[in-house]
């Protein structure tokens, strides 16, 4: 027969273990905007019952209840979910990095418009019409060397901006990646925390919740995989080495020259196939795509330079000097009108015939022409060396240099496109599995405000059977053969 | 499925955010007017545009192009249209002067006017068109004929009068369509009949020769050249320039031809290219008044859904 406070015990437990879980649900409610915030749960267990079997156990009727305890306080959390999660945080980080820094590359080059390119290359061909119409007039003469300057301004321009966007690629990949060994950090040291708590023999859950949304956000930057050991700690590898391990890091740097290039604090390299994630997204942008729409444009300008200048010197100017060129300069970043021609509009070679004299009659407008007929010459394109040229005897030309400047244009429609859907689609994803997660994880003020009812309820009862055994023990003490 | 406030907030958010995302474009479209922005809003139009645009500038050129042609054909045709009256007078005179019941003063005033009307003629064949001089070839900045004296070679040496040419025989090329060019001018060796006198190299209109040769008839009273051999070469002349003039006129139809024909596919163009790339503003309309009832029906819902929850049934 258990002692006469035993009954008391009980309702003190009950009372200590309805004030936990109203606790936990303050906790909940409190944390209920929480970034990161996974709801938690008392788990409620009887506990062992009285008597322990054993043959020398009082005699009485069966075993008896001894009350409530809380055996642990849970996060709610689903692995699986994490980890398909951060999949798709990962895609999303890659193509949403792709989509903002093409979308800017859209901007600088202002197509299909009024003041991109296409139409300065219109305006330059127009102007080459009109000097074959009037090839001894000067102002139209300084006409096409003001509309080549705008042409040829328009392209460095171009060039430059593209360039400089690349090197801002440089600088977000460098802070991304310092952003990630931060990021790494403060897991290292969350791992040191989490594993004393484990030890300890409790549920370190608000630090547990922390470190997942730590891994989150490395999750959008780069890709990896995840390994827990006994005592919590996690074992984090980036393409197949080892990236945090209990307290240590092994910290990414950037090399940029000769190329860019993710390295471990080592100097190991990290080869970017095996990356995913706004890292590889950045890379992407930087040396695939701007590099080629850079070189597109190089080729574009090397094309027109080499074009224009072969046949204009074929030509003589109004002086009846011949061997000029029109552009000088190798490329984009560098093609200007020549400065001869830009001084003075009658260096422009419009005439094809040299007189007996050796001079040029002014109305000769062959040349000019000829180069007026340029926008419309099917060049060869070695795909090969990037070069756009005459065809050689016997070969076919394919491509204008509007044609060529088209597909340019085209293709970086093409990529800004891809990247926009494939945001869209990734971001659809990543809002379903969040949507599920958060049914998981999040907290419902309802579901709280209905527990913290059932125990306060809960708590009061107890104290009411406190109250009846005061009573209780009142009469036995008090009033029992007074 | 459990709901949670958050799930609740988020896809509110979600939703009136992608609301007001389309109602930006088609606010944006209706704006500019266009569908096609940027290449990424539809990179098939893009080239297409592309290609469009580029075609209707060249074909702009094109057109200004043959305007301008034209412009000189006619107005080169008007110049030749002139010269034949000249030629016709100058016919008429001659016929008049062959009579031969005129007295010696009356066929030297017939000189007079004949010299007169040769420089008329000059004037003519050193016409301009805006600043170029239309019957010099590729020397369109000088003047392309003068008179000048040159001495004959002989036992005693004669000077004589003459028109001498300083152009070239080049034709003037336009390029009217993609690989089709038109020549713009007449030049003066085939307008005014030059040619080359071996004697002194220089080039030497026989137009205004046998012009010379009526004046120097008239002053000098030789009847029988005037009605023979001057009055058939003056009349082979003025032949000739009719045919210049009829070649003028054929090309100046051409290209008015083309010019319709052009104008016509260039309507086309522009058709076709608005159909690519501009809004079309009741389609438009429609869709963002859907939009502006679907961002109203998220914003209403929202407002009734997202603040109750059980506490406010509790207290």
């Amino acid at each position: 027969m258990p002692s006469s406070f035993f009954t008391l015990e009980i309702a003190l437990r009950g009372m200590q273990a309805q004030q936990v879980a109203l606790s936990v649900a303050a906790h909940n409610i409190g944390n209920v905007n929480t970034p990161g915030y996974s709801r938690q749960q008392p788990i409620l267990e009887a506990t062992s019952s009285y008597p322990v079997p054993a043959f020398n156990r009082p005699l009485g009727a069966a075993q008896m209840g001894t009350g409530v305890k809380v055996a642990a306080i849970q996060r709610l959390r689903d692995q699986f979910l994490d980890r398909c999660l951060r999949e798709e945080f990962c895609n999303l980080g890659f193509w949403e990095t792709q989509q903002s820094t093409l979308e800017q590359v859209e901007v600088i080059f202002m197509e299909p418009g009024e003041n991109g390119l296409g139409e300065n290359l219109n305006q330059f061909w127009a102007s080459f019409q009109e000097l074959s119409k009037y090839p001894e007039s000067l102002p139209v003469r300084t006409t096409v060397v003001e509309t080549a300057t705008a042409l040829t301004e328009a392209m460095r321009h171009t060039y430059q901006q593209l360039e400089a966007l690349k090197a801002n690629l440089v600088t977000t990949l460098e802070i991304k990646v310092a952003e990630l060994n931060n990021l790494a950090g403060q897991i290292a040291q969350l791992n040191k925390q989490i594993a004393s708590v484990k030890i300890a023999g409790d549920n370190p859950n608000d630090l547990l919740d922390q470190r997942d949304l730590l891994l989150d956000k490395i999750a959008s930057v780069v890709n990896f995989t995840s390994t827990e050991d006994a005592q919590g700690r996690i074992k984090v590898m980036i393409a197949g080495k080892t990236f945090i391990e209990g307290t240590e890091v092994q910290a990414l740097k950037v090399e940029t020259a000769p190329e860019l290039q993710l390295l471990w604090e080592d100097g190991t390299p990290i080869f970017w196939e095996d990356l995913q994630g706004e890292l590889k997204g950045i890379y992407q942008v930087h040396s695939r795509l701007l590099t080629g729409y850079l070189q597109d444009l190089d080729t574009f300008a090397q094309g027109l330079i080499a074009a224009v200048n072969t046949i204009h010197r074929t030509g003589f100017n109004l002086k009846g000097e011949s061997e000029l060129d029109f552009f000088a300069g190798t490329g984009a970043r560098d093609i200007k009108v020549n400065p001869e021609i830009a001084a003075n509009g009658a260096n422009i070679a419009a005439a094809a015939t040299l007189q007996p004299d050796g001079s040029v009659l002014p109305g000769d407008n062959e040349n000019a022409l000829g180069l007026a007929q340029l926008r419309n010459r099917r060049l060869t394109c070695d795909e090969e060396n990037k070069i756009l040229r005459f065809p050689e005897p016997g070969e076919t030309g394919e491509i204008t240099l509007d044609e060529f400047y088209q597909g340019l244009a085209t293709r970086l429609g093409i990529d800004v496109q891809m990247a926009k859907q494939m945001v869209t689609s990734e971001g659809a994803l990543v809002g379903q599995l969040n949507k599920r997660k958060e049914a998981l994880v999040g907290v419902s003020l309802d579901e709280e405000t209905a527990r913290t009812i059932q125990f306060q309820r809960a708590y009061e009862a107890a104290a009411r059977v406190i109250t009846v055994l005061d009573e209780m023990l009142d009469t036995l003490i008090n009033r029992m053969a007074v | 499925m459990r709901i949670t406030p958050k799930i609740m907030v988020e896809d509110f958010l979600a939703n009136t955010c992608r609301s007001l995302e389309r109602m930006l474009a088609l606010q944006n479209q209706m704006a500019t007017g266009k569908k096609v922005a940027r290449p990424s809003d539809d990179p098939v139009a893009t080239t297409r545009i592309f290609n469009l645009r580029s075609v209707l500038a060249e074909q702009a050129q094109f057109q200004k192009n043959m305007e301008d042609a034209q412009g000189w054909l006619d107005f080169s045709e008007s110049i030749l249209q002139n010269i034949t009256a000249t030629l016709q007078r100058v016919r008429e005179i001659t016929v008049y002067g062959a009579n031969g019941t005129l007295a010696p003063e009356d066929q030297k005033a017939l000189a007079t006017e004949v010299n007169e009307l040769i420089d008329e003629l000059l004037q003519a064949a050193n016409a301009t068109y805006g600043e170029q001089y239309i019957f010099g070839g590729y020397a369109t900045t000088a003047p392309p004929f003068s008179r000048e004296s040159i001495e004959l070679p002989g036992p005693e040496p004669i000077t004589k009068e003459v028109v001498t040419y300083h152009g070239d025989k080049s034709q003037i090329q336009w390029e009217v369509a993609r690989g089709v060019t038109v020549a713009v001018n007449i030049n003066g060796e085939e307008a005014f009949l030059v040619e080359e006198d071996p004697a002194s190299g220089k080039k030497i209109s026989k137009i205004f020769e046998i012009l010379l040769a009526v004046r120097d008839a008239l002053n000098n009273s030789e009847i029988e050249k005037l009605g023979g051999e001057h009055l058939e070469t003056i009349s082979r002349c003025l032949d000739h320039t009719l045919s210049t003039r009829a070649s003028l006129g054929a090309r100046s139809n051409r290209l008015q031809l083309a010019q319709n024909r052009f104008s016509e596919g260039e309507i086309k163009l522009r058709e076709i290219l608005s159909r690519t790339e501009d809004v079309d503003l009741a389609e438009a309309t429609t869709q963002f008044k859907l939009q502006e009832y679907a961002y109203q029906a998220t914003l209403a819902t929202g407002a009734r859904v997202i603040p109750p929850s059980l506490i406010q049934f509790l207290i």
